[in-house]
C-alpha cells in the first residue's frame, strides 16, 4: 500500500527507497501530525494565541484542496490553466444553488454534488480546452473562467448577480462562535480530499499523466490517448477544485461571483509556484506561506501586497523553478555516484543551500520587521545595549549582528558535517529550532515563524534522510571520510 | 471607458426602437450612432492591440504587461500636463509625443532586464512573468500616484461635440483617436510591408532561428519590436486618456479586451489584429443595444469559439497545436 510520506518526492530521480521501518516512523509522525492538527482549535484557545488563526488555518486548509487540484494539471500533467477558479465558483454555486432553492435537499447531498458539478463542468470545458496547448490553453481556459465568472456576475435571477447568492442554509453545528466546529468540518473533508489527490498522482494513472508532461509526443507513441488522459486530469482537477469551492460557500453561507474571477485562478498557479509544482506538498507549502504573507502585509501595508507577490512570482521564475519545497528536496545525484561520492554531495550541497536559505532568511526577517516599525531603521526608541534585550534594537544593526554570528557559527559546524561529524550534525538539528522558538517566544507575526520553520524543515528533511543518517553512523564515517571529496 | 458615454445614446435608442422606424432611418439614425460608436471604440483599442500583437508575433510572449505600460502611459499624460508643464500652451499636444517615448524607454527596460534571460525557457513561464511584472506596476502606480481616480481635461478645443448625419459625437474622439489610430495602423502597415526593417520583423514571425542564422542580431531586433510594442501600448494609453478615469487596476481591465481582440483576430496577424478590434467595438456597441445584460459574456463566447474551432484567430497563419 502507498503511504504517505511528507518529504518524498514520488517523480524525482535519485529519492532513495526508505526502509519498511523507515516507513512506519513516518507514519507515526504523520499520524501524530494529524491529531495536532485536529485538535489544533483547542490547543490555540487553550494558550490564548488570538481566535482568528482557527478561521485562518481553515482558509489555509481550502487553498491546499485548491492548489493541490490545480497541480495535478500543471505539475503533474503540465497544463497551465488560467481559469481553474471557474470550478471553484461552479463547486460553490452548485452546492449553494441546490441547498439554497431545494428546500428539501439534505445538506451533504449538497456538498457531494458540489465536486460532481466541477466535474461535468470540467468535462464540457475540459473537452474543448485539451484541443489546444501551451499559450493556447492557457487563453482558451481565461475565456471559459471568464464566462464563468460572468455568467454568475450578471444572471440575477439565478444566481443573485453581484450581490451574490446569499443566505444558504447551513447546520447550526458548523456556525459556533469560535469556528473550531467548521475548522474540523474543513480539515476532514480537505485530508480526504488530499488523500484521493495522492493516491490518484501515485497511481499508474499519475505516472502517466507525468510522461504526458515531460514529453507527449512520446507518450502518444507509446499507445497513450494523450488527450483522453489531459481530459481526465482536468476533471480530477475540476472536481476537486468544486469540492474546495463548497468549503469556501459553508464559511460564508453564501457564494459570490469573485470567487470564479481570473484573479483567483492567478493566486492558486501562484501558490503552487511558490510551493514547488514538481512536489506533491508543494502547493500546500505555497498556501501556507502566501495566505500568511498576505496577512501580515495586508494588514498594514495593503498596497503593497501586489508587488512583493509580483517580486516574489519574479523571483521564484527566474532563481527556483521547482518552487520552495523543490529547493529543499532537491539532490543532484547521477546514477553512476557511487556511495561515498552521493554522501560527500549530499552534504555540500547541504551546506551551500544552507546559505541561501540563511541569507533569505535574514532578509525576509529584517523585511518584515521593518514592515511592523518603519521607523526603527538603526535604533528603536526604548533602546538598551543589552543582548538579553535584542528585540530592542534598531533592524540594521539586529540584522548585522545575526548575520555575523550565524556565519560565524554555522560556518564552524558546517565543517564538521562535511567531515560527517555526528555531534556537528546534532548541534545543527539543534540550532535549527532554535529561530522557531525564538520566533514563538517574541511573539512575532506568522510569517517569521514560518519562515524559519521553513528552514527547520529544510535541515530536517536533509538530515534526518536514511541514508544521510546511516553516513554518520561510525562504521560509515571513517570510510566516507577516507574517500576523496566529491567536491 | 467608452460606457458613461453611451448610456444616455442607448436610452435613446432603446426608446426609437420600440416605435416603428423604417430601415432607412434606422441605417442612418440609431444603427449609425452604433456603428459609429463601435468603431471608436474598435480604434481605441487597436492602437494598444496592435503592439501586443507585434511583440508576439516575433518575440512569441505573450505580454500581460502591455495592459501596465497602457495604463503608464495615461498616468505620464496626467504627470505631464498637471505638474511638468502645468500652464504651457498646448501641454496636451507635448505629452501626446513624449509619453509614448518614455514608455518605449521602459518597455527597452524591461525587454533587456526581465525578457531577455529567460527567452530559452517555457513560453508559459514567460507569460507567468509578465504577470509578476503585472503586479509589480500596478502597485507601483498605487505608491506614486494613489489609489483615487484621477483625470486628464481633453485640450482646449476639443472639449465639445461635433455633429455628423445629425448625430453627436465628442470632437475629441473624432479629432484625436479616428486620425492617430488610422494613421498608425497605416503606418504599421507601410513599415512591415514596405521598408527592409519591416521585412525582416516579418522574416522574424515566420522563423526566428534562420533569421538569427542569416546574420540578422536577432536580440537587437526583440529589443527593437518590443520598444515599438511598448510605444504603441504608450501611445493607446496617452490618447485615451482624456475619454475617461484613470485609476489603478485599469490594466487589468483592458488587458483582457485586448487578449480578446488579439486571439480574435489572430495572435500575431496585423491585419487580424485590426479586424479583431472591428468586431470588438461592434460588437460591444449593438451588444449594448440589444443584449446589454450580457454583452461582454457574448465576446468572450466568440472568443472561445475562436479559439476552439479555428485557433490561428480569423486572419492568423496556421498553427500546429500551439506556439
Amino acid at each position: 500500500m502507498e503511504t504517505p510520506q511528507t518529504t518524498s518526492t514520488p517523480q524525482r530521480a535519485g529519492s532513495t527507497p526508505r526502509s519498511p521501518e523507515g516507513r512506519d516512523k513516518v507514519i507515526w509522525i504523520f499520524v501524530a501530525v494529524l491529531l495536532l492538527l485536529f485538535w489544533g482549535p483547542e490547543f490555540i484557545l487553550k494558550m490564548a494565541w488570538p481566535e482568528y488563526w482557527i478561521t485562518f488555518l481553515t482558509e489555509v486548509f481550502m487553498w491546499s484542496l485548491f492548489a493541490v487540484a490545480f497541480n495535478v494539471l500543471m505539475g503533474y500533467t503540465g497544463m497551465v490553466s488560467f481559469g481553474q477558479a471557474a470550478y471553484l465558483g461552479i463547486g460553490g454555486y452548485t452546492a449553494g444553488l441546490l441547498l439554497k432553492k431545494i428546500a428539501w435537499m439534505p445538506f451533504y447531498l449538497g456538498l457531494v454534488a458540489a465536486p460532481i458539478g466541477g466535474a461535468l463542468a470540467a468535462l464540457i470545458l475540459g473537452y474543448l480546452c485539451i484541443r489546444r496547448t501551451h499559450i493556447y490553453f492557457a487563453i482558451l481556459t481565461l475565456a471559459f473562467g471568464q464566462i464563468v465568472y460572468l455568467t454568475a456576475f450578471k444572471w440575477y435571477d439565478f444566481t443573485g448577480g453581484d450581490n451574490g447568492l446569499i443566505g444558504v442554509p447551513v447546520p447550526e453545528w458548523v456556525q459556533d462562535p469560535t469556528f473550531s466546529n467548521y475548522y474540523k468540518f474543513v480539515l476532514v473533508i480537505v485530508l480526504i480530499g488530499i488523500y484521493i489527490l495522492w493516491r490518484i498522482v501515485n497511481s499508474p494513472f499519475g505516472k502517466t499523466l507525468t510522461a504526458i508532461r515531460e514529453n507527449p509526443e512520446r507518450t502518444g507513441f507509446i499507445g497513450v490517448n494523450v488527450q483522453r488522459y489531459q481530459l481526465y486530469a482536468f476533471i480530477v482537477a475540476g472536481a476537486f477544485s468544486g469540492l474546495a469551492g463548497a468549503r469556501m460557500m459553508v464559511h460564508e453561507r453564501s457564494v459570490y461571483p469573485d470567487l470564479a474571477h481570473w484573479t483567483q485562478s492567478t493566486q492558486v498557479l501562484l501558490m503552487s509556484l511558490l510551493g514547488g509544482v514538481y512536489t506533491f506538498f508543494g502547493p500546500i507549502v505555497g498556501a501556507l506561506i502566501l495566505l500568511t504573507m498576505d496577512a501580515d502585509i495586508t494588514q498594514d501595508y495593503p498596497e503593497i501586497w501586489q508587488l512583493f507577490l509580483g517580486a516574489v512570482l519574479i523571483l521564484i521564475l527566474y532563481g527556483l523553478p521547482g518552487g520552495i519545497l523543490g529547493f529543499i528536496q532537491e539532490r543532484d545525484f547521477a546514477s553512476t555516484d557511487d556511495y561515498a561520492t552521493r554522501m560527500h554531495k549530499a552534504v555540500s550541497v547541504f551546506a551551500r543551500k544552507f546559505w541561501f536559505f540563511f541569507a533569505g532568511m535574514l532578509v525576509f526577517t529584517a523585511f518584515f520587521s521593518i514592515l511592523l516599525e518603519p521607523g526603527s531603521w538603526l535604533l528603536s526608541e526604548e533602546w538598551e545595549f543589552e543582548l538579553t534585550a535584542i528585540q530592542t534594537w534598531g533592524i540594521v544593526p539586529r540584522t548585522i549582528l545575526q548575520a555575523v554570528v550565524g556565519v560565524l557559527i554555522f560556518s564552524a559546524i558546517l565543517r564538521g558535517v562535511k567531515a560527517f561529524s555526528q555531534a556537528c550534525r546534532l548541534l545543527m538539528l539543534l540550532f535549527a529550532l532554535m529561530p522557531v522558538g525564538l520566533h514563538i517566544y517574541l511573539g512575532t507575526p506568522l510569517s517569521g515563524i514560518l519562515i524559519s520553520a521553513l528552514l527547520t524543515l529544510f535541515v530536517y528533511v536533509n538530515l534526518l534522510q536514511a541514508d544521510v543518517r546511516q553516513a554518520f553512523g561510525r562504521q560509515h564515517r571513517a570510510e566516507l571520510r577516507a574517500a576523496p571529496s566529491a567536491q | 471607458m467608452f460606457e458613461h458615454r453611451k448610456v444616455n445614446q442607448l436610452k435613446a435608442a432603446k426608446g426609437n426602437l420600440r416605435g416603428v422606424t423604417t430601415m432607412v432611418e434606422f441605417l442612418t439614425g440609431e444603427f449609425f450612432v452604433q456603428f459609429f460608436n463601435g468603431l471608436i471604440i474598435a480604434l481605441g483599442i487597436y492602437l494598444i492591440a496592435s503592439g501586443l500583437s507585434l511583440v508576439f508575433g516575433v518575440l512569441g510572449i505573450l505580454n500581460f504587461a502591455h495592459g501596465s505600460l497602457y495604463m503608464y502611459g495615461a498616468f505620464f499624460v496626467f504627470t505631464l500636463t498637471r505638474h511638468v508643464l502645468g500652464s504651457v500652451p498646448g501641454n496636451f499636444w507635448i505629452a501626446l509625443i513624449i509619453v509614448p517615448v518614455l514608455i518605449a524607454l521602459l518597455g527597452v527596460c524591461v525587454e533587456m532586464g526581465f525578457l531577455r534571460p529567460i527567452y530559452q525557457a517555457d513560453p508559459l513561464y514567460q507569460l507567468l512573468l509578465t504577470y509578476g511584472l503585472v503586479l509589480v506596476f500596478g502597485d507601483l502606480v498605487k505608491l506614486l500616484w494613489g489609489a483615487e481616480n484621477l483625470s486628464v481635461a481633453r485640450p482646449p478645443g476639443l472639449e465639445g461635440t461635433i455633429s455628423i448625419l445629425g448625430h453627436l459625437f465628442p470632437s475629441y474622439q473624432v479629432w484625436v483617436l479616428i486620425p492617430i489610430s488610422l494613421a498608425a495602423m497605416v503606418g504599421l502597415y507601410l513599415f512591415l510591408n514596405h521598408t527592409h526593417l519591416g521585412s525582416i520583423v516579418r522574416a522574424a514571425t515566420h522563423d526566428r532561428e534562420m533569421l538569427g542564422a542569416l546574420g540578422v542580431n536577432v536580440r537587437l531586433l526583440y529589443t527593437g519590436v518590443f520598444a515599438i510594442g511598448a510605444y504603441l501600448g504608450g501611445l493607446g494609453g496617452a490618447v485615451l486618456a482624456p475619454m475617461g478615469a484613470l485609476y489603478p487596476g485599469m490594466d487589468f481591465d483592458i488587458i483582457i479586451d485586448v487578449f480578446l481582440v488579439v486571439v480574435l483576430g489572430g495572435l500575431g496577424s496585423m491585419s487580424g489584429t485590426a479586424l479583431g478590434a472591428l468586431i470588438f467595438g461592434e460588437l460591444r456597441s449593438f451588444g449594448i443595444l440589444f443584449v446589454p445584460q450580457f454583452e461582454t459574456l457574448f465576446i468572450y463566447i466568440l472568443m472561445a469559439i475562436v479559439l476552439v474551432t479555428r485557433p490561428q484567430g480569423l486572419l492568423g497563419k496556421q498553427v500546429s497545436g500551439g506556439h
